[in-house]
């Protein structure tokens, strides 16, 4: 494409002379496609998830008060597997590589644990363990190992998208659970999040904002979370599909070879 | 505004935006609101903010009185639904260690009733050494924060020694910014090592991505799919499958163990009581005339008959409007504390000394000062709703004080001497105390 738009090429092409004159040196060359991956993995792809999570997810993943037993299980999951599931399109119809998920939860993971640490902790001075950000490396990998063993975005949706909503509640629970430790303050009862939400003043973020659980009538047995989890699963199936397809559109074989 | 003072206060919000936008911190954000509502939602006064020089881990309390107005605009969420009552101040340079309405503790959020006195006081205890303009705020839902009047407080010695413990329901002494920090980075390594190792397996022998590109090109997808993809892959992957599951299962049921009592978010919202003001209840009866506000001279003029059904002489002493203070000093005793202080001294004047008890007196008040320019309320000229509200002080020769509200609709005036308007200079202005009155604090 930049040959074409040079002006001088069609005045004097140069001469038909490629770069690479033997195989070993373009299987030297092919090796630094894979090197300039991974950087790439780091910054950008992690990045833009970070980015796509500020946008969607937000005060769910950014504080230990709002992640309830409702809507935190639920959404999160549901909105962390939209970007996985469009790189898995390109990745596999490609590649035959099942890591775009793995990728991005990766990249995730660590532009995120700069984010907290830099912006919430040093800058803005909040503790590292309030504002801890999700894990979900786990469910990414099922996703990807899925996709390998069935080789069908289908069958891969039905089980890893399913699984991959299920897992987000118990995977990270070790991560919420010593927050939702009782504490007593004056005559009320409530978990350690719900305190450290009223100490650590968030001038901009009253307590009434956190769209959390509330009481209901309609419950089952009390059992939120797995019932959530399992609503998320559903949901994640969906999910999986829809973006799979938005993969499928974007990632035409045109634009891909006139990348590469 | 110049200075560290200002930098400190305003430069945390647009760097925020950097990155991942943490919806944290304010500063002197409070001008940027509409001047009619701001005077028209929360009255502030009494406000105390002390001590204004603490070391870190010392305690600072905020406390003082609020209205809720009367004249509260409808096109306004309503502070019935849920307010919160909160800080001003960039971040948590601060801790807050109780909150109290009316003597009721507030962890969470409340409501308040429009036309209500309410006493507060919040206690803070210093985490961040710097120099903090600190503001007690209420948020009212769907409607945002209504700022109260700030003064600034220094925080000397080093945040490193800061210690925030707590005692758990089972009896167990944390550090609270410390735990479960290490369960969380714990198994957040766990994670990413088992990521690193699903990446690394099929990045393990490069190159990978041009060898697999070049291969699905020129083989097809399916024939591609065969021979890159071996038994090896299929086994790996599923080993990986259990791998997940057992480790989910496992730190899940680890964290069971290690915490093994917890109980989900808690929420609702506790009403605080309504106790009335002394000094509201007296039989002060106010009619307003005409209001209006001239707008280069920065004064608003207040035509009324205040009725004083009380048995002793009043005089008016104070006029508040949302977070501004407007003081009569003949009668009280003020002074602005720092350049962002909220307080007009000796800004009220009235062509009434006193008004005799049981009787209705015409008056004039004039309120004028360059606050009206500082905290841009003399907006309340060019927006949609040209009314206010704010609470008239009266004070009698013993000193005690009552308190009225007033709201009117304004006319604006856009020159020095307006037609019509002759009586502003005959004004009779009050020069000497009323004998036996005290200064209010
Ligand atoms: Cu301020």
């Amino acid at each position: 494409m930049a040959l074409e738009l040079n002006p001088q090429a069609d005045a004097a092409p140069p001469p038909a002379r490629p770069a690479l004159h033997t195989a070993r040196e373009q299987w030297e060359a092919w090796k630094n496609v894979d090197l300039m991956f991974f950087p790439l993995i780091a910054i950008l792809i992690g990045g833009a998830a970070v980015f796509l999570g500020a946008l969607t997810i937000g005060d769910w993943s950014y504080w230990q008060d709002w992640r309830d037993r409702r809507w935190w299980p639920l959404l999160t999951p549901l909105l962390l597997l939209t970007l996985p599931a469009v790189l898995t399109y390109a990745f596999w119809k490609y590649f035959k590589l099942p890591v775009a998920a793995t990728a991005v939860a990766v990249g995730y993971l660590l532009s995120q644990m700069i984010s907290r640490y830099v912006n919430f902790h040093l800058f803005t001075g909040f503790p590292m363990n309030w504002v801890m950000p999700e894990v979900w490396i786990g469910a990414a990998v099922f996703l990807d190992a899925t996709l390998l063993i069935t080789r069908s975005f289908a069958i891969t949706g039905l089980v890893g998208g399913f699984f991959f909503g299920l897992l987000f509640y118990p995977m990270n629970w070790p991560t919420v659970a010593p927050m939702h430790m009782p504490v007593q303050v004056g005559e009320s009862v409530i978990t350690l999040a719900d305190y450290m939400g009223f100490q650590y003043i968030r001038t901009a973020m009253p307590e009434y904002v956190r769209i959390i659980e509330y009481g209901t009538l309609r419950t089952f047995g009390g059992h939120v979370a797995p019932v959530t989890a399992f609503v998320a699963g559903f949901f994640a199936i969906l999910v999986y599909y829809v973006f799979v397809w938005i993969g499928s559109k974007s990632a035409r074989p045109a634009f891909m070879t006139k990348l590469l | 505004m110049s200075g560290p003072r200002l930098v400190r206060c305003l430069l945390a919000a647009p760097l925020l935006l950097l990155l991942a936008l943490p919806p944290a911190t304010f500063a002197h954000g409070e001008i940027a609101q509409m001047a009619g509502i701001r005077m028209r939602t929360i009255h502030w006064f009494d406000t105390q903010i002390e001590p204004r020089q603490v070391a870190v881990n010392e305690v600072v309390t905020v406390r003082g009185r609020f209205k809720v107005s009367e004249h509260w605009p409808d096109y306004v969420a309503k502070p019935e639904e849920w307010v919160f009552l909160n800080i001003g101040v960039p971040g948590p340079t601060f801790i807050r260690l109780d909150t109290t309405i009316n003597g009721m503790r507030q962890l969470q959020s409340t409501a308040l009733r429009r036309g209500e006195f309410y006493d507060y006081e919040v206690k803070l205890k210093a985490r961040v050494p710097g120099i903090w303009h600190v503001h007690p705020l209420v948020n009212v839902w769907e409607a945002g924060p209504v700022i109260g009047p700030a003064h600034f407080v220094e925080i000397t010695g080093d945040a490193a020694h800061f210690v925030n413990e707590a005692v758990l329901l089972n009896g167990e002494r944390v550090e609270v910014e410390q735990y479960g920090l290490r369960t969380m980075s714990g198994v957040h390594l766990v994670w990413l090592l088992v990521g690193l190792l699903w990446i690394g397996y099929w990045f393990r022998r490069l190159p990978v991505m041009m060898r697999r590109y070049v291969a699905v090109q020129e083989l097809g997808e399916a024939e591609a799919e065969r021979r890159l993809i071996g038994w090896q892959d299929i086994i790996v992957s599923g080993l990986f499958l259990a791998l997940v599951l057992g480790l989910t299962a496992g730190i899940a049921l680890w964290a069971n163990a290690r915490y093994p009592i917890t109980m989900p978010l808690q929420t609702g919202r506790v009403e605080a009581p309504v106790l009335p003001l002394p000094g509201a209840l007296a039989p002060i009866d106010i009619e307003i005339h005409q209001a209006r506000f001239n707008l280069p001279r920065r004064t608003l003029t207040l035509d009324l008959t205040v009725a004083n059904g009380t048995e002793t002489p009043l005089a008016v002493g104070q006029f508040v409007a949302g977070y501004v203070r407007f003081t009569n000093g003949e009668v009280v005793e003020a002074r602005r504390e720092d350049d962002y202080d909220m307080v007009a001294p000796d800004s009220l004047s009235v062509n009434r000394r006193t008004l005799a008890p049981g009787a209705s007196t015409r008056l004039t008040l004039q309120l004028e000062d360059a606050i009206w320019e500082e905290q841009r309320l003399v907006d309340i000229v060019a927006e949609p709703d040209l009314r206010i509200a704010g609470l008239l002080f009266f004070y009698d020769p013993a000193g005690n004080r009552y308190v009225r509200e007033i709201g009117t609709r304004i006319t604006p005036e856009f020159s020095i001497t307006p037609a019509g308007s002759e009586q502003l200079d005959n004004l009779q202005l009050v020069r000497s105390p009323l004998p036996g009155m005290r200064p209010d604090a």
